[in-house]
């Protein structure tokens, strides 16, 4: 887990907006959905960032934006010193392979019609050139690592369970050895017991790969588990971010502490103390002024409404845009 | 006597592939003001086993058997105008899905006051004041106008407060709530849970709460059964299954989850598992394999090819349900003593 040293991604006052169009000939734009809205953040190689809110926070909006499959109307995404924002299409194609991603659904990400090797060789048809035996014997390779056997080459996607097809879809994003991989709520589809099959062989290739992981979800204790540093969206924004013990032992920002304190538990003596928000997440083409959050928020006051807290350090790597967070006691 | 008595519950489908026992000799009981929970995996049983009850799975092609007391009656034997009756007056149900299980051509009022017209007879302005009643009672502000609304201008939390707000318009004395926050997020998950606990105490019904998230079923119910394969593996309070659970799959399920909290996963707090130092991504202790094809389940216990303390009278005889040593009143179903 060396996680030291310059940072891979450096994302820097990000915006990604949709318009809404009104009419069919005359296009009007009607207003905006600003899915990602002035976020920072950076991942140094090796780490493990997780990326948690409820839907509509735009977690996934972020993780797109990272591999060129939307376009950002505004900051800079520089990828080892390399500002991808600006590259064209054919300067943008050699970081493709770099940076992967993993789906939620593994039904309907993978091509029903293509068998197991068709979708592994995909990848390195286009990436690589390399001659057929190496083909199979990277495909192989790579069923191997993700506990698949060689004998499921030629099957189809329908053949296998949730978890297996989530395995092939893993396999699919790491075959070309990239550095980064976005995975997007991967195990959100997946029962339980199987959940923590497919978390185990995340972190194993993570770490045998030095891989470096932006890992969204929605699920807080997820990624309590996985991540090194958890980034806090709400409404296009991230409100909090720190270090994960750090985040779930002393949760600076109000949202934060309510999304954690929200999630149920098993444990009796554990089970926090309930905190529970009014309300629901507002549009995000109509958020309301000042703080986002300020609707929501049990501690709000006027100032709140008028104006955006802008992030603050509390503690080293610990940022909240709250204007009540505290510094706290050392 | 119990409200609700379930004894020996079958669900068996005929299919070319041959049976799938869906449930599998399932039984339990339900007492006026009782929070049952009722967890398991996708494939468990544990909705089928509840929607056979309302003869909400059709027949052919499945088979079911077993008896379902309500009140003394026998809700299995009852013909579509008898199950009508019941359904929505004496059991209702919440299912999972709020974006698809509401009429997306009827106003919201429209559906609601249904409930009452179909089981009494009421004139429809008091249908409607009663419904604008509970409407607010769930939580939506301005409920009359909300009433004169299309399903698609509510989001998810508000249309799970709907279907909540339909269930119990008729004031039924069993709600059974089938993944009633699996597609929400996190925070209305929590303002959800909190309406039904409160309704239920408000109300005295009993509930039958399904979910596969352990920790949803824990907080809410004094009772619960965890199934697997058809078959209900154990059942006792949360607390208990907490601190001690007597069946591996029971176990194995609390081990494999991540903590949301400190402390780590609950066998490591128990001391049962030694916690790993060798960085802080630890690995969770995963189950193996997946659960069996409900119409191919190996001989004797249905979970022997995944768990680590299988014997071989495992693979060979499937175990009955007996008591826990400490009679505590919970149950187990397993040769092995964990």
């Amino acid at each position: 887990m060396s996680a030291d040293g310059m940072p891979l991604l450096n994302i820097a006052d990000l915006k990604v907006h949709f318009p809404i169009y009104r009419g069919l000939l005359w296009r009007k734009t009607m207003g905006l959905v600003k899915a990602v809205d002035g976020v920072s953040v950076s991942v140094r190689r090796g780490e493990v960032l997780g990326l948690v809110g409820e839907s509509g926070s735009g977690k996934s909006t972020l993780g797109r934006a990272v591999l060129g499959l939307n376009r950002p109307c505004g900051g800079s995404i520089s990828y080892g010193g390399v500002d991808l924002l600006r590259l064209g299409k054919r300067e943008f194609r050699p970081y493709r392979s770099k940076i992967q991603i993993i789906f939620q659904d593994p039904y309907s990400s993978l091509n029903p019609r293509m068998t197991v090797y068709d979708i592994l060789s995909e990848p390195l048809r286009v990436h690589e050139r390399l001659t057929r035996s190496e083909h199979r014997r990277r495909v192989s390779e790579m069923l191997d690592r993700v506990g698949l056997e060689e004998a499921h080459m030629n099957r189809y996607p329908h053949e296998f369970s949730g978890g297996q097809r989530q395995r092939i879809a893993i396999a699919r994003a790491i075959i070309v050895r990239p550095d980064l991989i976005i995975a997007d709520e991967p195990v959100s589809a997946l029962d339980v017991s199987i959940q923590a099959q497919i978390l185990n062989l995340l972190v194993d290739l993570q770490q045998s790969f030095q891989l470096t992981l932006i890992f969204i979800s929605h699920d807080l204790a997820v990624v309590r588990h996985i991540a090194d540093t958890v980034a806090v969206m709400y409404l296009g924004k991230i409100v909090e971010s720190a270090p994960a013990d750090r985040l779930y032992a002393r949760p600076l920002n109000p949202y934060t502490q309510a999304l954690i304190s929200a999630v149920p538990s098993v444990d009796p003596a554990t089970r926090a103390r309930r905190i529970i928000l009014k309300g629901q997440i507002p549009s995000p083409s109509d958020p309301p002024s000042g703080c986002h959050f300020h609707p929501r928020c049990p501690h709000a006051v006027d100032r709140c409404a008028r104006e955006e807290p802008p992030p603050a350090e509390f503690a080293p790597g610990h940022h909240s845009a709250c204007w009540f967070s505290e510094f706290p006691p050392s | 006597m119990a409200l609700l008595e379930v004894e020996d519950l079958k669900v068996h489908f005929h299919t070319r592939h041959g049976v799938v026992k869906a449930v599998d000799g399932v039984s339990f009981s339900l007492n006026q003001g009782d929070v049952l929970g009722i967890v398991g995996e996708s494939g468990s049983g544990k909705s089928v086993a509840c929607l056979s009850l309302l003869g909400l799975v059709p027949s052919p092609p499945a088979r079911v058997a077993g008896r379902a007391l309500l009140n003394g009656q026998d809700l299995l034997g009852l013909d579509g105008d008898r199950l009508r009756q019941i359904r929505g007056r004496k059991i209702s149900v919440i299912f999972q899905e709020p974006m698809t299980s509401l009429n997306p051509y009827l106003k919201i009022g429209a559906q609601l006051m249904e409930v009452l017209t179909t089981h009494e007879r009421i004139p429809a302005a008091d249908a409607r004041s009663r419904s604008e009643a509970m409407l607010g009672r769930v939580g939506i502000p301005d409920p009359g106008i909300r009433m004169d609304q299309y399903p698609h201008q509510f989001s998810g939390g508000m249309r799970q407060r709907v279907m909540i707000a339909m269930a119990l318009l008729a004031k039924p004395d069993v709600l059974v709530a089938d993944e009633p926050t699996t597609a929400l997020d996190v925070t209305i998950q929590a303002q959800i849970l909190e309406l039904i606990r409160d309704l239920q105490r408000e109300l005295g019904m009993a509930v039958i709460l399904i979910s596969h998230a352990m920790g949803v079923v824990a907080e809410m119910s004094a009772q619960i059964l965890v199934m697997y394969a058809g078959r209900i593996v154990e059942r006792g309070a949360p607390a208990d299954l907490f601190r001690k659970p007597l069946h591996p799959y029971t176990r194995a399920l609390m081990d494999s989850m991540p903590a949301p909290t400190d402390g780590g996963s609950a066998a490591e707090r128990q001391g049962c598992r030694e916690r790993p130092v060798a960085g802080r991504r630890k690995r969770l202790a995963a189950i193996p394999g997946t659960p069996p094809d409900p119409a191919n389940l190996p001989a004797g216990c249905p979970f022997a090819p995944r768990c680590p303390y299988v014997l071989d009278i495992c693979r060979k005889t499937d175990p009955e349900e007996r008591p826990a040593p400490e009679n505590s009143g919970r149950t187990f179903r397993c040769h092995v003593d964990i």
